[in-house]
């Protein structure tokens, strides 16, 4: 990694008092730049505490003045919101866990194996990860239809978790790993599949958790497929729920409030912990190669 | 068996689970969009074959044109803002007068974190009209208060700015992980005579950057030509179709009229677009970088 200098100081910025002017200067416009993000984020878990009528007082408080849990309670319990959470952590989880098996196993065979075919297969697997989704959700919505899966966790699931992302993805980073490896295990007498299982896969641990976190925010996050696939309530992620809730009870922004810091807590939570890897794995898509 | 074959085999069953999901749940719809488009429709059933007949419909439809314009304008005013900003604030976390990068660049990238919903819902309260945040700040300080999503000269680009502060994190730190490949050696050499600052910007950092901006370019564009759900919830489409965006017009017309031929026609319409401005937009940067 490097940054545009170091520390030590080259021939015209011996001043120090120049140099200083800078960094104030940078210090105070990124400081700046940072609370402008974040206060509407603080705004809405502040606000999530509050009762529904201090939502929008003024001067606004940062820190609620009569602070209350009512506002989650009333979500969690009274309007079933546990039931949402529930579906969108099974949809999440569905997706990733399949997701990254079968993305690891393509993303081996294209970095490792030759067979025929393999540059075309390839290249048309990317090309489709360019093909927006509006393009291709009414046909999806009709086959799903016809497989009867509408409504259901498999409708929820299969149809949107077969992308050319992941395996993109993983080669990258498989490429990168030296063949000599495959050249050890293949003198121990391991055959190509003992080589992806016993070795690529514990190297590339942390990458696939990268990409199986990436999934699940991804996936956690959505809408449309959701909103074209369900129509009960039984079923309703997390993001619908928000949505339908609005219809109804809008005008009540304590609750609206409590509901998307709610949504919001799993993928804020995720970023936190996982802050590096996440990091790590979107600059990766950034590279070429 | 031979031991090549036997590697073919071992291949093509490690690709063989995600290339057939990818077939059956990506290239088949595609194909299907194309074939619908083609056939009138009557209901659920496909109807005639009727050619170029949704197509023509659609190019003489004055809501397609509009949403094209709303599409088109979207995308103008987004792109550059997305593009620069996040090439400026990763210029800014990587100098080296920044003494704390870390939490910048965590501070940035957390509106990403949120979801679509919740972006809406926090949105909507602070450009509420009588009682947001913004407009009570902007009247304390003398500006006059604007009616942000529910005027149609203010609405679109009341879309435009709550997307930029919900990806310029992301992007920038794709412009960072470019920025941190440029080796160290080149901006000492570049102190060493005599050009700092912008001089070094312009000539080591800008020409280093072109892949990376290369790629930015495309994905913005893609992306902001295929917004939907936040203008779904947000706006609908509104006031007056002023951000009734391409994507909601293919929803309307596929999930609440049921015209799945005609809305499959916009979708591919749509689709050669994008793969038109992709290939057009690399094409270009190739040819500026040699």
């Amino acid at each position: 990694m490097s940054r545009e200098g170091n520390t030590e100081c080259s021939p015209e910025e011996d001043l120090n008092v120049s140099r200083t002017i800078k960094i104030i200067l940078v210090s105070v416009g990124a400081a700046m730049v940072s609370i402008a993000v974040l206060l509407p984020i603080v705004m809405l878990f502040s606000n999530s505490f509050k009762y529904s009528k201090d939502v929008f007082a003024f001067p606004p408080q940062i820190i609620p003045l009569h602070p209350t849990f009512s506002n989650f309670i009333d979500i969690f319990i009274k309007y079933r919101f546990l039931r949402y959470f529930f579906n969108s952590f099974v949809v999440s989880s569905g997706v990733t866990i399949i997701g990254v098996i079968v993305s690891s196993m393509s993303a081996y065979s294209f970095a490792r194996l030759r067979f025929p075919g393999k540059n075309v297969l390839f290249i048309g697997m990317i090309s489709t990860m360019m093909i927006p989704f509006p393009v291709i959700i009414i046909p999806l919505f009709l086959i799903v239809q016809r497989l009867g899966w509408m409504d259901t966790y498999y409708g929820l699931i299969l149809p949107v978790t077969f992308t050319g992302f992941g395996t993109f993805f993983l080669r990258q980073f498989y490429i990168t790993l030296p063949r000599e490896l495959d050249e050890a295990a293949v003198l121990d007498g391991c055959s190509k599949f003992q080589i992806w299982y016993h070795i690529f896969i514990p190297l590339s641990r942390s990458m696939m958790i990268v990409l199986g976190l990436l999934l699940f925010i991804f996936r956690w996050n959505d809408f449309l497929w959701a909103l074209a696939l369900t129509n009960s309530d039984r079923m309703r992620v997390i993001q619908l729920a928000i949505h339908a809730f609005q219809g109804q009870y809008g005008s009540e922004w304590g609750l609206m409030m409590a509901a998307a810091a709610s949504a919001a807590v799993p993928t804020v939570a995720i970023f936190f912990l996982f802050q590096k890897y996440i990091i790590a794995g979107i600059k990766m898509t950034g590279l070429k190669g | 068996m031979k031991s090549k074959t036997k590697e073919y085999i071992i291949a093509y069953l490690l690709i063989a689970p995600n290339t057939v999901g990818v077939v059956f749940f990506v290239l088949l719809p595609i194909l299907m969009a194309i074939r619908l488009s083609l056939y009138s429709q009557e209901g659920f059933t496909l109807g005639q074959f009727i050619g170029l007949g949704n197509y023509r419909n659609l190019f003489g439809d004055v809501i397609w044109w509009n949403s094209m314009k709303v599409t088109f304008l979207y995308t103008g005013m987004l792109l550059p803002l997305l593009f620069l900003g996040s090439l400026g604030l990763a210029v800014l976390a990587n100098t080296r007068f920044l003494k704390f990068q870390k939490p910048f660049r965590t501070a940035c990238f957390s509106p990403y974190m949120l979801s679509m919903i919740s972006v809406a819902v926090v949105w909507m309260a602070l450009l509420n009209p009588s009682r947001g945040l913004l407009n009570r700040v902007l009247s304390r300080v003398g500006i006059a208060p604007s009616q942000w999503l529910a005027s149609v000269h203010t609405a679109l680009p009341s879309i435009v700015l709550i997307n930029v502060w919900w990806y310029v994190g992301y992007y920038m730190i794709i412009f960072l992980g470019g920025l941190q490949d440029i080796p160290q050696e080149y901006y000492e050499a570049a102190r060493i005579d005599g050009a700092g600052g912008w001089k070094a910007f312009w000539f080591i950092t800008l020409p280093l950057l072109k892949p990376t901006m290369a790629f930015i370019a495309v994905m913005l564009t893609i992306v902001s030509f295929n917004v939907f759900d936040i203008v779904y919830v947000m706006t609908s489409g509104g006031p007056a179709r002023a951000t009734h965006v391409a994507a909601l017009f293919i929803f309307r017309q596929g999930f609440e009229f049921l015209r799945f031929s005609y809305a499959s026609a916009s979708a591919v319409v749509l689709g050669a677009m994008m793969l038109v401005f992709a290939i057009v937009q690399l094409r270009f940067l190739k040819t500026t970088y040699t």
